[in-house]
């Protein structure tokens, strides 16, 4: 078995809304993937489909090797967007109740939460109602109820919201162990820079279309840069971009020039032409962030006649 | 039962019922006004305060008098009191039945009860400290001044018994003798000048033949003990004046023990109209208040969940179907949880006030299939409403047109509990969300519903019931994981069709 989940030409609407349009997607085993799109791409439809929560109206979903995900829920943790507690219930309780429904036992769901809580630093909070807890220790709380169950899948919908820095750097911890114990990790943000560290494949959906699948040095190799960026020094102020062999344009920002290359010309090169030519304190080929491959597909995708997504590349 | 939906009832059940607003609401509020109906008026039973002071007879008869004074004499209430303390009552009885002879037999029962009843009256009685001034010649006293007195607390009372308190015949019932003679005779003698009853001459209007007069601090129990004895001595000393034989009089006017019964196939039944209109009710009541109390809450904890966002996290572990399965049988627990206990607590009062055989125990087997009804029904429309809107506010609009309908065997319980066969209660059984409780009311009377009535409505009940989870479930589907808009009904028909 060397899918988790294979998504396979899913088609959901709502009324005359289509939520999620043909959609084709497989989960290697073993992976750790960000799911991206803007709001309302259809991001947590899919995952509900996945979660057996929604049915598609068309396709088929395999969820670790079953026609439906509501045969191995207890092999899955799903952290849902809308998430929460309840609040009159206390910490340990809560966690030990889905423990048991994800059929963990009496004894071992109450021995798993109290080392999850000691895990996140939450120790003191077993016999706490939930409602006694700040928003950021909730959000702890939710990560542990979808993971106590030891499963094998986890998906994960948006979650950092709610994590202060400290909190989000515990969390990308936590995914990166669970992923190097042989767990399979799906999940989806909106905050690409956090993918961009954590994930090594990417999927991107708009407008519940797929509109990449790939991992991310194929991605950064795609999308290859053409824009520079150099720092002359403080005695630079002759420094003129612009006037190299192969530039477009160049953009001053503060004290930094970005500088945006012809289609053909080899950065390399120009790169070596301007440190050269003048005293640089820094000069670098630009990686191309998730963001920015993010912003070209979204504004640059169009759907031809074919039914197939083609990604226009902005100049 | 799937061991998810068990854990999810478990816990429905659990956060429900261990709550204080549950424990107090549900269970000890009832208790406790059960425990005081039942006790309050035992408590009150044992405050007759003793009578000290003087009582002035004031006696035109002449005759009367010596007699009611004996009867209230410290020493003859001592004596009383005490023999009644030692005296076995039922032997004490029979010995004073057994001179009614055999012809009397049939008023021997009722006798011993109306002996027994006095008796344990008479040993609550408390022992008065009471002297008697009997004034002779009785033209002498002066009632006005008396009455001053008594005002005024110097005197406890003063009894006033008229001249003619033992021939006096009070208007009615000289009326009564007069036709019921003129009846008896007239077809014989056809006497056409028979005088009628004096009409418009009512005995409220009439003086009376006897007057006590207290003043406010005299409690009830106690004028009513002095009036008692008064009435008592007066009717004695009739009859010893016009030579009657108490005995014979007392079962002559014995009032004969009149049974109405309704003649079915399995046997006569005893009517009684109070029972027959309150034990319907009753039935119905339990029913309603049982499964309203679980719906109410499967409502509430709903929306809760709802708007606590923990569904979809429920929702991880469970499908949709094993959280609202969970969830009504979990409130079916608190609704069943209720029945037992409010129907404890009635078979409890009905014990007491010995009316056990009002309810027939295979009647309450037959609510069962009515209360699994009536709870589905109920708890159906509760999860669809509860999963469908954001906040309790919106649920009371989508609420009221099924309240409605479902209100309409409460509203219409008389003609239903009055002609439990006719043709409205007939047709509101076979129509579904009433079905429950219509023929909770129907099988709480004392009539025989046709036995093809009953298995008919279980059917068709069942089938509705079906129809109404399969509907649920499609509703509660998507509802749950709707947020926004406040839906209406069409909503949630456009949703049964969508999912």
């Amino acid at each position: 078995m060397d899918a988790a989940i294979e998504i396979r030409g899913v088609t959901k609407t709502f009324g005359d809304k289509t939520a999620v349009d043909e959609l084709d997607l497989v989960v290697p085993t073993g992976s750790l993937c960000g799911f991206l799109g803007p709001n309302g791409a259809g991001k947590s439809t899919t995952i509900r489909m996945v979660m057996s929560i929604f049915f598609p109206d068309r396709g088929s979903i395999s969820v670790l090797g079953r026609p439906s995900a509501v045969e191995s829920k207890d092999r899955i943790g799903y952290l849902p967007e809308e998430r929460g507690v309840y609040r009159k219930m206390r910490v340990g309780e809560f966690l030990t109740y889905m423990a048991r429904l994800k059929g963990v036992d009496a004894g071992e769901a109450k021995r798993r939460a109290e080392n999850w809580l000691n895990r996140v630093d939450l120790s003191d909070v077993f016999r706490k109602r939930c409602e006694e807890l700040s928003k950021g220790m909730n959000q702890k709380v939710q990560v542990v109820a979808s993971i106590i169950h030891n499963p094998d899948l986890i998906i994960l919908d948006e979650p950092f919201t709610g994590l202060d820095p400290v909190n989000t750097k515990m969390a990308r911890e936590l995914i990166h162990d669970l992923n190097s114990e042989g767990k399979t990790i799906i999940f989806s943000t909106h905050v690409l820079f956090q993918a961009e560290q954590i994930c090594d494949r990417i999927f991107m959906i708009h407008r519940g279309r797929k509109v990449l699948d790939d991992t991310i040095e194929s991605i950064r190799r795609r999308f290859d840069p053409r824009t520079i960026l150099v720092r002359p020094a403080e005695n630079g102020a002759a420094f003129r971009p612009q006037d190299f062999e192969g530039v477009v344009r160049a953009e001053k920002r503060r004290d930094e020039y970005e500088v945006y290359l012809r289609e053909d010309a080899d950065p390399t090169a120009v790169m070596r032409a301007m440190m050269n030519s003048a005293d640089l304190r820094k000069i670098e080929l630009r990686q191309p962030s998730l963001e920015d491959v993010f912003v070209r597909l979204v504004e640059g995708t169009r759907i031809s006649e074919s039914g197939a997504v083609e990604v226009v590349e902005a100049a | 039962m799937n061991s998810k939906t068990f854990l999810v009832g478990l816990r429905e059940y659990r956060s429900t019922v261990m709550t204080k607003a549950f424990i107090l609401g549900a269970i000890v509020l009832p208790l406790v006004i059960w425990g005081l109906a039942i006790a309050i008026p035992l408590l009150i039973k044992d405050e007759i305060p003793v009578m000290h002071g003087k009582v002035v007879v004031v006696d035109e008869t002449g005759m009367v008098a010596p007699m009611f004074i004996s009867q209230l004499t410290p020493e003859f209430l001592r004596t009383q009191k005490e023999q009644l303390a030692t005296i076995d009552v039922e032997k004490y009885l029979e010995k004073t039945t057994a001179a009614l002879g055999s012809k009397a037999e049939f008023a021997r029962p009722l006798v011993l009860a109306q002996g027994r009843r006095a008796i344990e009256k008479m040993r609550d009685q408390p022992l008065h400290e009471l002297e008697f001034e009997n004034i002779t010649p009785p033209s002498s006293a002066n009632i006005e001044q008396l009455k001053e007195q008594v005002r005024a607390g110097e005197i406890l009372a003063v009894v006033h018994i008229k001249a003619d308190a033992l021939t006096h015949i009070s208007a009615w019932l000289t009326g009564f003798i007069r036709s019921a003679a003129s009846g008896a005779l007239g077809g014989a003698a056809g006497s056409a000048d028979a005088p009628a009853a004096p009409e418009g001459e009512e005995k409220s209007k009439e003086e009376p033949r006897a007057v006590i007069y207290t003043n406010r601090t005299m409690h009830v129990d106690n004028s009513g003990l002095l009036s008692e004895r008064l009435s008592g001595a007066i009717v004695a000393m009739r009859m010893i004046t016009q030579e009657v034989d108490a005995l014979k009089a007392q079962v002559a006017m014995t009032p004969p023990d009149i049974s109405v019964r309704n003649v079915t196939e399995t046997g006569e039944i005893e009517s009684n109209e109070v029972s027959n209109m309150l034990v319907p009710l009753a039935f119905m009541m339990l029913l309603w208040i049982s499964t309203f109390t679980g719906g109410q809450y499967l409502l509430t904890t709903t929306i809760e969940e709802k708007s606590s966002k923990v569904i979809e996290v429920l929702l991880s572990a469970t499908s949709p179907m094993q959280l609202m399965t969970g969830k009504i049988l979990g409130q079916g627990a608190v609704a069943l949880t209720m029945l037992l206990l409010y129907a404890a607590m009635g078979v409890g009062a009905l014990r007491q006030f010995d009316l056990e055989h009002l309810v027939e125990p295979m009647k309450m087997l037959l609510v069962a299939p009515y209360f699994i009804m009536a709870f589905f029904f109920i708890a159906c429309m509760m999860a669809s409403i509860g999963s469908a809107v954001n906040e309790m506010r919106e649920a009371q609009a989508l609420m009221g047109p099924v309240m409605m309908i479902v209100m309409l065997p409460l509203l219409a319980w008389m003609p239903i509990v009055k002609s439990p066969n006719g043709s409205f209660a007939t047709i509101a059984s076979f129509v579904p969300p009433m079905t429950p409780f219509v023929m909770a009311l129907r099988l709480g009377t004392n009539q025989v519903i046709p036995f093809w009535q009953i298995a008919a409505t279980i059917v068709i009940g069942f089938a509705a019931m079906l129809v109404f989870i399969w509907l649920t479930a499609k509703i509660f589907r998507i509802g749950i994981l709707m947020h926004g808009k406040a839906p209406n009904f069409m909503t949630l028909l456009r949703w049964v069709r969508q999912a």
